[in-house]
């Protein structure tokens, strides 16, 4: 029952959610008419990169699971699958950056003005990534702690009636069986993150846009990144937090015990985040009056 | 430092001009009416031949070119960053041009023609 919940909640929420999240982006949408045709080209070959992106983060673990599932280890594989199918996302996004549209015709024109990649580190998606990353790092280096040497477990000793010294177990827990195979994988996708967001910076200036259009599309495909990066290490953290919140939930007692259940709320707090990220609109061209095209943001 | 105003290059892909002296004529020129000032950052070549749907090999060439001219100097981790002419021209001289291309373009001849004439001048003294 409680097992089911946890599968059930989250899936209503996603849905839910995904469907409000559609009609608001429908309602505040400016259509393609109201946009030069290579701006809205642009537009175009962002949403489709970006739709594949998420359906690749969804299912791409299944394919590292089907793929993998027979060579790795079973624990420490179901650790990574989030940041496996964040990884294969931002493989889908660099695909994307790299072949953007190009300006085609006889006459080109530049702008000369120099791009920097710290302009598209800076939001708000990279700080929140950045510490839900470090929250992950503190959480694995807690577990890694705390568990015994299987590094799958975790321990605890109290004294008997007979004064004799008891020790339990509880497992899966994330000690750095499972952990470092996390931090190698979060190694990666904070590189991939680095290289959509070099190329985002470096790709050809949509024709026609006016530099703040530009920037726009430019911090969209960086928040795409992050937003991909920033579900993988979530649902990471929230799984880790969970699980081993569960695990020293069964061998601790008193105020450990507490801090375990905290663990266990956190990690589920975590999941929904991850929902909640995942579902959350990037910057973008929203609706305006025809004779005002300014950008604006979501 | 970018520049405040904006600058722009622009390419005739079917002009007999190749692509990289094109770019290096334009940015030579805003340099030197300065457009473009002492200390101003150029964009890293990927993003300008990106911009101007060119390969990297054909802006890479004109920044080299405006290196060896002493327009611009490339640091490591820093880029290619705008350093003062040798023989800047002064405002004098940058009025004087100015009024000979709108006279040029009265006259009825194209940008390219002008600079034809210009170089016809100054091969011929």
């Amino acid at each position: 029952m409680f097992a089911g919940l946890i599968l059930a909640v989250p899936l209503f929420l996603l849905l839910a959610g995904g469907v409000v999240v559609m009609l608001v982006l429908a309602l505040t949408h400016r259509p393609d008419a109201a946009l030069s045709a290579e701006l809205a080209s642009a537009r175009r070959h962002g949403v489709m990169t970006s739709g594949v992106a998420t359906a690749m983060l969804v299912l791409g673990p299944l394919l590292v699971w089907v793929a993998t599932s027979s060579l790795l280890p079973l624990g420490p594989l179901l650790g990574v699958l989030p940041l496996a199918g964040a990884a294969m996302a931002l493989l889908v996004l660099l695909a994307g950056e790299l072949t953007w549209p190009r300006p085609r015709g006889t006459t080109r024109t530049a702008v000369v003005r120099d791009r920097s990649a710290g302009d598209l580190l800076r939001g708000g998606w990279a700080r929140v990534t950045a510490a839900a990353a470090a929250a992950l790092v503190v959480a694995v280096a807690l577990a890694a702690r705390l568990a015994d040497e299987s590094g799958r477990m975790v321990a605890a000793g109290r004294t008997d009636a007979t004064g004799a010294r008891v020790w339990s177990g509880s497992g899966p827990f994330p000690g750095l069986d499972y952990g470092l195979p996390q931090l190698v994988a979060l190694a990666v996708v904070a590189g991939l993150v680095l290289l959509v967001v070099g190329a985002a910076t470096n790709r050809a200036a949509v024709v026609a846009a006016d530099a703040s259009t530009d920037q726009l599309l430019r911090r969209s495909s960086a928040a795409r990144a992050f937003r991909v990066a920033l579900v993988g290490t979530l649902l990471t953290l929230a799984a880790d937090l969970f699980f081993g919140g569960m695990a020293a939930g069964n061998v601790s007692v008193g105020v450990a015990h507490a801090v375990a259940v905290a663990a266990v709320l956190l990690g589920l707090g975590c999941g929904l985040a991850a929902l909640v990220a995942l579902l959350w609109p990037v910057p973008r061209l929203r609706a305006v009056a025809a004779t005002s095209p300014t950008p604006a943001h979501a | 430092m970018s520049p405040t105003a904006e600058v722009t290059v622009t390419l005739d892909m079917l002009a007999a001009t190749p692509p990289y002296e094109q770019v290096r004529a334009q940015l030579a020129g805003h340099i030197r009416a300065g457009a473009l000032r002492v200390g101003d950052k150029l964009p890293v070549v990927r993003a300008l031949a990106a911009d101007l749907g060119v390969s990297t090999n054909t802006v890479g060439r004109a920044y080299r070119e405006l290196e060896a001219g002493g327009l611009v100097t490339t640091r490591r981790r820093v880029g290619t960053i705008v350093q003062a002419p040798a023989a800047p021209a002064g405002p004098e001289l940058q009025r004087q041009a100015a009024e000979f291309v709108q006279s040029a373009r009265r006259a009825g001849l194209a940008d390219e023609a002008v600079v034809d004439l210009v170089r016809g001048v100054l091969s011929a003294g």
